[in-house]
């Protein structure tokens, strides 16, 4: 599905003296296939834009399109097409049960029996749950990220075209986080999903996103390909980010070797580098 | 040795309606904490963490075994006030803990709480409202703030109270990389200044100033001990789902290719200093 935002605009709390504006005059399309990263500090309107692409907020002014049909009130959005993880999706977990949870979306789709069986264990292990020993448990009685794991499988369930995630990988341990992220890749590769990704990791961002947009007080201040806009520290800094450690390390390199190296992006790059310059000796 | 802060005796703990094999949710934990420390408490998720820290200041206490905050029981509710004073807490998500609609009263309802005397509830309002650059939103609705201005305005509404432990349990999650900075230089200036602090996180890189690491699994302390120690122990990472900083593992890899660097780099400056000299 491709997505296209057109000169959007939307405030909160309007007509107060507290009214913020979330988004101002944002047009930005997102290719089907694509993945693409989303960062910005806290508050910069990245939340905001994955609601109004997925169209669940409606803007104040400028227009939607889901593959060139402008949504207005009347669209009805079919279910499976997008798939929405917010924020704190813990918040939405509902039901008895893990594997009820993970399958309502699946079961709306008309799912049932074997075949809704293998997608909630599917689903499950893309977020690194041991389906048996989750599948009848409460999903009140888990951890904060063992809720938000449950409430990701749910999303991914019904394995939609469109994948907007707001910080995926918030709360959850290393381990699971580098699995995802990995899950998310295969998913994008083998099936074509379209992924829109709010991050705050650019070391996350790095292996993920091939292009990158930064969000600044509502508005799109870059949009570029995600490898070269992540080795630009300083540009980053601008925004609130944080390079990614590699980056970071051949800036500190730098400066101690007293010639420019190179930024990259690659943990084995990285390594290699270094022992370029051991193999140097001393002052490189 | 000094009376520890936080001790701990073979404690365990079961939510009441867990069932089947996940029922304990801490096991046996027996340690000690001692005032002025830094403690990484680290793990996989549902792992025991917080469950761990909620034990910390009373907010649930074991069903075997005794907990003692600054000496007191934890068991016996008539500490509980005092123990909370002791104790402060941040939890992962600031909606959870603010409850006021102003960000004044919020940082209020602690103070008002400790039955202080008007004019020290508000010295104290002015004084945390400055460290804490929350002066400017005193007015605002808390619920309308950023999630970096919210969990400072937690944090400020925490230490109002004067604790002298503080547990954060995964406090800047949900922060971009410069509110989550912040965050880290306010909890580093609180810890310089004698508080005790344990800090929940995913992160490692958040525990530069850890000097002691606690790794649990299924409830059990699976590990007590340096920081550097525990990321040199791949097998034990492994089965606890975390991975060691970026300037570990290239020493590692670097090690593995025949160059060894010692000591083991924490941080990237280190690792840059070790090498170019």
């Amino acid at each position: 599905m491709r997505i296209e935002l057109n000169d959007i605009s939307l405030s909160f709390q309007p007509g107060t003296p507290f009214a913020v504006k979330a988004l101002d005059g944002v047009s930005l399309a997102v290719r089907p296939g694509e993945r693409l990263g989303i960062a910005g500090s806290t508050g910069s309107g990245k939340s905001t834009l994955l609601g109004v692409m997925a169209g669940i907020l409606r803007p104040a002014a400028g227009r939607v399109l889901h593959d060139g049909q402008a949504l207005s009130r009347k669209t009805r959005l079919r279910p499976g097409r997008i798939g929405l993880g917010l924020q704190s999706p813990e918040n939405c977990l509902f039901e008895k049960t893990v594997f009820d949870d993970v399958a309502f979306a699946p079961r709306r789709m008309g799912l049932e029996g074997e075949l809704l069986g293998r997608r909630v264990m599917w689903a499950l292990g893309c977020v690194g749950l041991d389906a048996a020993a989750y599948a009848s448990r409460e999903p009140f009685s888990l951890s904060v990220g063992e809720q938000r794991r449950v409430a990701l499988a749910g999303v991914i369930a019904p394995e939609p075209e469109v994948l907007l995630l707001d910080e995926p990988t918030a709360y959850l341990d290393p381990a699971t986080r580098r699995d995802l992220l990995g899950r998310l890749l295969a998913m994008n590769g083998e099936r074509g999903t379209t992924m829109v990704v709010v991050g705050h990791d650019m070391d996350e961002l790095a292996v993920f996103a091939e292009r990158l947009v930064i969000m600044d007080d509502g508005r799109v201040a870059i949009d570029g390909p995600a490898d070269k806009l992540l080795k630009d520290e300083a540009l980053l800094e601008r925004y609130g980010l944080e390079a990614p450690g590699t980056v970071a390390l051949c800036r500190l390199l730098s400066s101690c070797a007293g010639r420019e190296v190179a930024a990259v992006l690659d943990e084995e790059e990285a390594a290699n580098l270094l022992q370029g310059i051991i193999g140097r000796g001393p002052g490189g | 040795m000094e009376q520890p802060i936080i001790s701990l005796k073979n404690v365990s703990y079961a939510y009441p309606h867990a069932t089947g094999d996940h029922r304990a949710a801490l096991s046996d934990i027996t340690l000690d904490i001692q005032e002025g420390d830094f403690i990484g408490l680290v793990g996989a998720n549902g792992s025991g963490k917080s469950t761990l820290a909620r034990m910390l200041n009373a907010l649930l206490v074991p069903v075997e075994g005794e907990i003692r905050v600054d000496g007191m029981l934890t068991s016996d509710k008539a500490n509980h006030d005092r123990i909370r004073e002791t104790a402060g807490m941040v939890f992962q998500n600031p909606d959870s803990q603010i409850v006021a609609t102003s960000v004044e009263d919020d940082i209020a309802f602690g103070l008002e709480n400790l039955g202080l005397p008007v004019e020290e509830i508000e010295r104290r309002i002015a004084d945390v409202a400055r460290r804490f650059d929350v002066a400017d939103l005193l007015e605002r609705e808390p619920h309308w703030l950023s999630g970096g201005q919210k969990q400072r305005v937690v944090l400020a509404g925490v230490v109002a109270i004067k604790p002298r432990i503080l547990i954060l349990d995964e406090p800047t999650s949900m922060l971009d990389p410069r509110s989550r900075r912040q965050f880290h230089s306010l909890v580093k200036d609180l810890w310089r200044g004698g508080v005790t602090v344990i800090y929940i996180t995913q992160l490692m890189d958040e525990l530069a100033l850890a000097d002691r690491m606690l790794a649990l699994d299924a409830g059990r302390v699976v590990f007590d001990g340096k920081p550097l120690d525990i990321f040199s122990n791949d097998e034990l990472l492994e089965r606890i789902s975390l991975e060691a900083p970026l300037a570990v593992r290239l020493a590692r890899t670097l090690a593995r290719r025949g160059c060894k660097l010692r000591p083991v780099p924490l941080t990237l400056g280190q690792l840059v200093e070790e090498i170019c000299g």
